[in-house]
Parts: C-alpha cells; sequence; structure tokens
C-alpha cells in the first residue's frame, strides 16, 4: 500500500534554493520543483534547473498520467503552472483545474459562467494562468481578468479589461509583477481596436494604469501616425506575455502589428508607435522608459508578439543585461535592456525583405518586398520565422532554440496574402549560439502536417535536453547540445502549446497541453 | 526491417465511413445568380478582396476557418450563408458587409459554392448501364467504391458528380496525374534492408511513414530506417484509358460517373491530427 502523500493547495515555504547563474530570478522562481509563471519564472527563459530526466535516461520516459477535459474549442494552448505538487490548468479561458501533479485527479473544477451561445462567440482560448500567493488569474473572453482562489476554485473577483471600443478577448496568460497583474488584449488584427495593457491591484482587482500602445494625438509618438483616424484602430496589442527584470524594475511587454490587417498601410503612413515594438515599462505606474519598434509600419502582419527573454551574459567583454528576442520578422534581436541599445540581429529564419539595419537597428526594408497591387513575394509568409510560442534558453549551452518556420508569401496591398500552400514552407527547432548569432543545428520537422503554421514551443532543462512539440501531435525531447533527438512520443492531438517539466511525489514529471488534455511523463520504474 | 503491419485496414475504413455520417443537405433556398460563371467570377474577385485576408486563398483557412470544409458552408441553405456574409458574426473578427448590395453578396454565395458543389450542373447523355458494366470490366471498381462496393486505394467516387465538374471528371480518367486527390500520394519507399514498399501514402510525421499497399496493408516505416522515400508525381491509376477505351465506351463511363451524385457523402479525410 502506498503512503499517503502531502500536496498543498496552500503556500509552502520557497523550498530549495538553487543557484541561478546570477540571472535576474525573482526569488519565488527559484524552487526548480514549482513552475508558477508562463514560462516559468519572471526571465522568459523557460528553462529548468530539475536533471533527474537527463540525456542517459530521457529515452525511459513514459506517460505516468493524462488528464482529458471535453475541449471547448479546437485551440487549448495554455501552460499549465504548478506549485508544491498541484497543477492550475486553464481549460480555454472559461474553465480552470486544480490537479494533484503527480496523479492527473482533480481537486476542483472552476467554470466561468459566460454562455458562449449568447451572441459573442469570441475566441475561446487561453494561454494560461497567472499565480501569486493563494490567487489564481485568468483572462475571459469577455473581456475581464479574474481571480480564482488556488485552494477552492471560488471566484475572489472579476475586473474589466475593456474601453469603449469592441472586446475580441483576452488570451495571453497574466503576469504578475509587484503585486500587480498585467494582462493585455487581443484584435489589433480587426482594425476596430486600439491596444492597451492593464494592471490590476491583486489582491483587490482595482485597475491601477493603463498604457495605450497607441498615442492618442498630441502624446509622444502620436506624431508616427497622420493626421486622421486611423490611431483610434491602430491595433499593437499585446496579447501574449511579458517578462520582468526585479533590479530594474522594468517589464518588458512587446506588441503586435497595426490594425487593420489588411497589408495596406496607406491609410496610416509612418511608423505606428508602438505597434510591432517591444516596451520597457515601469510596473508601479506603466510609464515606459523605452521603447524599440522592429518593424515600423509593419505591413505584413509581422508583430512582435513574442517571449522577451531575459539573460545576463559577457558582450564584447563587458557583462550586460540583455533582452533576447526572436522577432516574427526572422530576425533574433540582442538588446541592452537596461537602455534599450540596439546590439545585434541575426536571421533565424528564411527571409528577403530586409536590406540592412542601420546602426541604431532600424530595418532599411527592400522597396519590393512591401505589398503591393500586383503581389509581392516576400519571407516570412504571415505566419513569420516563429510565432507565440515560446523560445527556451539554456543557460548551460548558451544556445538559443526557437521553433521556426522557413516559409514566404505572396502580399497583395489588397487586404490578402497567398501563403504557403503555393511557395512550400518547412518548420524546424533551430538551436542559435547567443554569442555568436549563428546557427549551431536545426531539427527539420517533418510531414504534410507539419507543413503548415506551427505553435508549439520548446522547454530547455539542466538535464542537457531540449522538449519540444509539433503540429502533428508529437512530442520530442533533444540532447541540447547536439539536436539529436532522444525520445519521442505521438500524442495523437495536435500541439499548440509549450512544455513545463516539475517535481511531486519525489519524481521529475515533463508536462504538455494537447488539444484535448494534458500529457505529464516521468521515467519508468 | 522491423515494420509493423497493421490489418485488415478494409475494416478501419469501413468503420470510419459508417461514424462519420452527417446531417443530410438543406434543400437551397433561391439564389438567384445560381452557379452562373461571371457571377463566380466577380464572387471570386470580391472574396479575394474582402475573405480571404483571414480565410485563405481558395477559401482553404489561413487566420479564419476552412470554408470549404465548413458545414455551413457544404450544407446550410443559400440563404443562411447570404445572410452570413451580410451581417458578419457579432463579436467576432468576422464583420458585416453593409456596404454591399444584395447582388455582391449572392456573387459571394456562388463562388463559395462553386468550390464546394462546383459540379451541379444538367446531367451528361450516355448509356449509364454500359458505363456502370465498364466501371467493374475496365477496372476502375479494382480501386475505388461505388455505391458500396469496389476497392480502396484511390477515393470513393460516390459523390464525385457533386464534388467535381464533367470536365474535372474528364480530365481525372484520361490523365490521373493532372490532379492528384488529397490524401492519395503515390510513394515508393525502400527500406535499409533493400526492401521495396509502394502503395499510397496514408500519414507521416517526422519518424514514420504510414503506406497503404496493394495488398490492403498498411506499413509503418520508421525513418531511420529507409534508405529512400520518392514521390513520383504521379497518380497510380492508369493513365491509358483514353487509348484503351473507345468513344462510345468513355462516353458510357462519363455518363455513370455523372450520376453519382449522392448527397449524403461522408467525408473522409486524409492524414493530419484532428
Amino acid at each position: 500500500m502506498r503512503t499517503s502523500r502531502l500536496i498543498s493547495l496552500a503556500l509552502l515555504g520557497t523550498g530549495l534554493a538553487v543557484p541561478s547563474g546570477a540571472q535576474p530570478l525573482e526569488e519565488r522562481y527559484r524552487n526548480p520543483s514549482n513552475w508558477l509563471s508562463y514560462d516559468r519564472d519572471n526571465t522568459g527563459r523557460r528553462y529548468s534547473e530539475l536533471a533527474r530526466i537527463d540525456r542517459d535516461n530521457v529515452a525511459r520516459l513514459v506517460p505516468k498520467w493524462m488528464f482529458q477535459y471535453s475541449p471547448q474549442q479546437l485551440r487549448s494552448e495554455a501552460t499549465p503552472l504548478v506549485r508544491d505538487g498541484v497543477m492550475y490548468l486553464a481549460a480555454g479561458g472559461m474553465r480552470a483545474f486544480a490537479l494533484d501533479a503527480a496523479t492527473g485527479r482533480s481537486v476542483w473544477r472552476f467554470d466561468y459562467p459566460f454562455d458562449q451561445g449568447d451572441g459573442r462567440p469570441n475566441p475561446n482560448w487561453s494561454r494560461g494562468l497567472g499565480l501569486s500567493g493563494t490567487r489564481l488569474y485568468l483572462g475571459t473572453p469577455d473581456c475581464h481578468v479574474i481571480a480564482i482562489d488556488s485552494r477552492n476554485g471560488a471566484m475572489l473577483w472579476r475586473s474589466p479589461v475593456t474601453a469603449d471600443q469592441p472586446c475580441f478577448g483576452s488570451t495571453g496568460a497574466p503576469i504578475i509583477a509587484k503585486n500587480r497583474v498585467l494582462v493585455g488584449i487581443r484584435g489589433g488584427d480587426t482594425g476596430r481596436v486600439r491596444g492597451y495593457l492593464d494592471a490590476f491591484d491583486a489582491e483587490t482587482g482595482k485597475r491601477e494604469w493603463r498604457f495605450y500602445t497607441v498615442p492618442a494625438p498630441g502624446e509622444p509618438g502620436s506624431e508616427t501616425w497622420p493626421d486622421n483616424d486611423s490611431w483610434k484602430a491602430g491595433g499593437g496589442t499585446p496579447w501574449t506575455s511579458g517578462t520582468y527584470d526585479p533590479e530594474l524594475d522594468l517589464l518588458y511587454w512587446p506588441t503586435g502589428n497595426p490594425g487593420p490587417k489588411d497589408f495596406d498601410g496607406r491609410n496610416r503612413e509612418g511608423d505606428n508607435l508602438y505597434t510591432a515594438t517591444l516596451l520597457a515599462l515601469r510596473p508601479d505606474d506603466g510609464e515606459l522608459v523605452w521603447h524599440f519598434q522592429y518593424t515600423p509600419h509593419d505591413e505584413h502582419d509581422w508583430d512582435a508578439n513574442q517571449t522577451p527573454v531575459l539573460v545576463d551574459a559577457d558582450w564584447n567583454g563587458r557583462r550586460r543585461k540583455l533582452v533576447v528576442h526572436p522577432n516574427r520578422n526572422a530576425f533574433l534581436y540582442v538588446i541592452d535592456r537596461e537602455s534599450g541599445e540596439f546590439l545585434r540581429a541575426t536571421p533565424f529564419a528564411k527571409q528577403n525583405w530586409l536590406s540592412r539595419f542601420t546602426p541604431e537597428g532600424r530595418p532599411v526594408p527592400r522597396p519590393e518586398a512591401a505589398p503591393s497591387p500586383a503581389g509581392a513575394h516576400a519571407c516570412p509568409d504571415i505566419h513569420g520565422g516563429t510565432n507565440w510560442q515560446s523560445p527556451t534558453f539554456h543557460p548551460g549551452t548558451g544556445l538559443f532554440y526557437v521553433m521556426s518556420r522557413d516559409a514566404c508569401g505572396v502580399y497583395f496591398r489588397t487586404g490578402h496574402s497567398i501563403d504557403h500552400l503555393e511557395t512550400g514552407a518547412e518548420n524546424f527547432l533551430r538551436a542559435i549560439d547567443l554569442a555568436a548569432g549563428s546557427l549551431r543545428w536545426e531539427l527539420p520537422l517533418l510531414g504534410v502536417e507539419n507543413r503548415e503554421v506551427m505553435f508549439a514551443g520548446a522547454m530547455s532543462t539542466a538535464g542537457g535536453l531540449v522538449f519540444f512539440g509539433s503540429r502533428d501531435g508529437n512530442f520530442m525531447a533533444a540532447d541540447a547540445e547536439s539536436g539529436q533527438v532522444l525520445w519521442h512520443f505521438n500524442t495523437g492531438g495536435t500541439i499548440r502549446a509549450s512544455p513545463i517539466t516539475y517535481e511531486a511525489d519525489g519524481q521529475q514529471f515533463v508536462a504538455i497541453t494537447t488539444k484535448s488534455g494534458v500529457f505529464a511523463f516521468g521515467l519508468f520504474d | 526491417m522491423t515494420a509493423t503491419r497493421l490489418r485488415p485496414c478494409l475494416c478501419l475504413a469501413a468503420s470510419v465511413l459508417a461514424l462519420a455520417a452527417s446531417a443530410g443537405a438543406d434543400a437551397p433556398r433561391g439564389n438567384p445568380l445560381g452557379r452562373d460563371p461571371a457571377a463566380v467570377r466577380a464572387g471570386d474577385e470580391l472574396f479575394h478582396e474582402r475573405c480571404a485576408v483571414c480565410h485563405g486563398q481558395r477559401a482553404q483557412g489561413a487566420m479564419a476557418s476552412n470554408l470549404v470544409r465548413t458545414r455551413r458552408v457544404r450544407r446550410g441553405s443559400e440563404q443562411s450563408l447570404f445572410e452570413l456574409i451580410q451581417t458578419g458574426i457579432p463579436g467576432t473578427e468576422m464583420p458585416p458587409q453593409p456596404d454591399l448590395p444584395d447582388e455582391r453578396v449572392w456573387q459571394i454565395v456562388s463562388y463559395l459554392r462553386s468550390l464546394v458543389h462546383p459540379g451541379e450542373q444538367p446531367q451528361l447523355p450516355g448509356d449509364v448501364d454500359a458505363g456502370r458494366a465498364l466501371f467493374r470490366s475496365a477496372g476502375c471498381a479494382t480501386c475505388h467504391i461505388v455505391n458500396g462496393h469496389g476497392g480502396f486505394l484511390g477515393p470513393s467516387l460516390d459523390s464525385i458528380a457533386i464534388r467535381k465538374t464533367s470536365d474535372q471528371i474528364r480530365s481525372d480518367v484520361l490523365n490521373p496525374s493532372a490532379s492528384l486527390a488529397e490524401g492519395y500520394e503515390t510513394v515508393s519507399a525502400q527500406a535499409s534492408d533493400g526492401r521495396r514498399v509502394e502503395g499510397v501514402l496514408k500519414n507521416e510525421d517526422t519518424f514514420l511513414v504510414l503506406i497503404l499497399t496493394e495488398a490492403g496493408e498498411v506499413e509503418a516505416l520508421p525513418r531511420d530506417r529507409l534508405r529512400s522515400l520518392d514521390r513520383p508525381a504521379r497518380s497510380r491509376m492508369p493513365a491509358d484509358y483514353g487509348t484503351r477505351l473507345s468513344a462510345g465506351e468513355l462516353r458510357a463511363l462519363f455518363a455513370f460517373l455523372d450520376r453519382q451524385r449522392d448527397p449524403f457523402t461522408p467525408v473522409v479525410r486524409g492524414f493530419g491530427v484532428y
């Protein structure tokens, strides 16, 4: 008979502290058993110090449990969170579960009372929960952020993330910084919204500030918009999660493309700040400290909604605080995260749109790549060199792993693009040497299904492994140094999420969300 | 070589067909433009101006759904499709089209219906019974099922005259490699032990290739045990029907195929994840 085991829905101590290699890691993320935020911690590295599962034994990985729920939508994109043996899972933007992380048995289930049949069938998917203390936070399809008690699933407060404009939902996993819940909105493609990021008091739900990603006339940055109403529907929605440096006290949050997504920017001449931009904001009041725009006047829907990863590293002989950003425009950017200074950008996927960068990092595009009435052939295609799925940085290998896509499209100014169906496409897991900016190795993902757009992400561990998924449902582990695939498993449902790892009941688990549930794997024993 | 052999694949195929039953077609309610070629062309242009940005080229899906596979487009009434386009879906990114006159909306309906039901046209004349006999004697039934009888290497032809125009059917018979059916790609694999496996590619991923052979077996071949995987861009179907059959026989065969308009046709999809 098995002995009883304690899991905790409340709070235990901070647990084992593991040296973080002088990375800007918040104290609460130091216990490697837990996975407390979308990309595990505030740095966005999606890297774990857990090493029980390693290169030598990963071939013995087997499914330990699966948790299935009725999918309410075709997309399950959530990253589960784990604390003290309990997994917290968002299943769409209307349902959440607490599970015993060692067995997959549920402890409670939360259903958000929102009727999709009431004429507002907004996209109902979520990339996950935020967690602070005994509170979980979730963005909802009706543009609210809610707090749920992690102990029993009760709703504690519900605050609107709405403005005087249509609501298209809040799908990014909320991020917690300095007792504030940060959550953005989606819908920039529609040409009907002006993007913003909201900050709420984590205890009360009171909104403390809002940062509009498109300035109003007269505000700084408004000079990059023409003298018309295009700013009112300027998009730039921050629909994914950001990262946070506690030492510099700066949030790093990427924004989306200008709206509408019609490949025709003639009604919004100018750079269109702060779309397709990385924002460095003060968490206390939303003050903009610096910004870096990757794709000024974006006409290809390349946005910037990828994870800004915080890395401290030697750079030209000097220790620097960096933010590394694999951008949808196919370039991997390295930026000084203290000052916003552009340091380097190197292509990690097929591109033909750039002529050169200025020393300040402003791209000088090839005019032929701009959408035109006759159609312009440009790479990457509309889905980008990568997309919102998580990259990962492994401090041991110095490699940055990006789910990458080589594809070109034909962009018509009339509002449509011919995508990869006509021009061919391939997806890869690529390992990029951060110091050199060059490709170390790549793993092609094969088969017809894997030529489509890919939203499966990656995660790396101190066990010398990179875990990653692919659209066809395969979940895989590769040697982080060599790229050799050491283990793979067909989950049988498409993967549009990024993996996690944690410890429960003395074992290391690796888990991934698939279309209809979560798979958890551990070593065969 | 330790390729897994799965059998019997015929049972599998039959159960998929049985499970995939879906609702019958609504009676189409009056698109005044019908399938008028000029309306279809105009709808095509309009679709690419306004809809393709989300629904993709040829309506096969991009950020928004694949309309060719959507039940509402395939089976819903033309009136409901008209209303959907005109009013959009409130609260979603599907916008209304208040500036479009009714005729322009009907043009989009004509275009969409031409994609999913391209073959709605007068029946071809010819000796249908003789065509039915030829379908068996000329070997078509070796690979194609009609009315519950036939082979499995090629697609079922029960609704072929709904899915395709008579010109497309003619082209498929006379020049089968010109337009290959999705999910029926011809492949030829050589295993590392030298054994050759030929057939139809039913699935593949980063690690595995599944080939349906003429024997009705699905062979699962690990990629790391393959010496080669050739994908000749040609159909396994004989290309000589145009010379082997007389003009009268072809006319009868086309008339028979043109009668295959069963609207109750389960959708059997090729490989993918669902």
